[in-house]
């Protein structure tokens, strides 16, 4: 079998072929507790490193929607790209590297 | 199968670690996505944190498997989501499954049987409930 994921313009950007079908299927009880990294976090949990929300809410930040971008200690851009292992790979010498992924506006929220 | 690119962030979406690849069978029976726990390590996750619930999971024909569940990024069809993975407790004899939840809600899949065709799309504005 072949398996074609298409992105949003419509082109093939993965193949790959199925070395078996079904799977057994698993049962949980999932659950999502996706949040919006843009909003501060709830009481009780660490506020992410210094300097990264004010950046997350900058007008700079949202022309890196949806990509992950590589910040330095002055939280300026130092690269980005749609990969964070691409991007890792291209700065090896970041012993400490902030990468922070820059969440799309248009999620709609459902209430 | 597909290759997804998957990575774990903390809080502001501050990546975790260091991001994987790995190839996954897209299930549409299970209803989590299920990997390996030694992948959790290079992600940054450590399965020990009671952030991490613990299950016992059962699928068709196997016993209960344990597992701790942690939300990570995964990119689909060019958009990065959120998916919760059950991560397996113990090595993983099936393989990697991609299952419905956060990963089917973020996605129009097609199989298409006759052709042995899986085709994949992201969903134009991804609906997220809180």
């Amino acid at each position: 079998m072949t398996t074609y994921f298409t992105g949003a313009s419509g082109t093939t950007f993965r193949s790959g072929s199925v070395a078996g079908t079904g799977g057994a299927p698993f049962s949980t009880p999932g659950t999502t507790n996706a949040q919006q990294p843009t909003s501060p976090p709830p009481s009780g949990e660490p506020a992410g490193p210094h300097g990264v929300l004010e950046w997350l809410q900058s007008e700079q930040a949202r022309h890196y929607e949806g990509k992950w971008v590589l910040l330095d200690e002055d939280r300026d851009v130092v690269d980005s790209d749609d990969s964070p292992g691409r991007l890792l790979e291209r700065h090896p010498q970041e012993a400490s590297p902030l990468v922070v992924l820059v969440e799309r506006s248009d999620i709609q929220l459902a209430v | 199968m597909i290759e997804v690119e998957m990575a774990a962030t903390g809080s502001l979406g501050v990546l975790q670690g260091r991001s994987l690849r790995t190839t996954v069978l897209v299930d549409s029976g299970a209803d989590v996505t299920m990997l390996d726990g030694g992948l959790a390590t290079t992600l940054g996750l450590d399965l020990t944190d009671a952030r991490y619930p613990r299950d016992v999971v059962g699928g068709v024909g196997s016993g209960g498997v344990p597992v701790a569940t942690a939300l990570v990024k995964m990119s689909l069809c060019g958009r990065w989501v959120d998916v919760p993975v059950n991560f397996t407790l113990q090595p993983m004899t099936n393989p990697p499954l991609l299952g419905r939840a956060g990963a089917f809600d973020a996605l129009v899949i097609s199989f298409l049987h006759r052709q042995r065709v899986v085709l994949g799309a992201a969903a134009r504005g991804a609906t997220r409930s809180r």
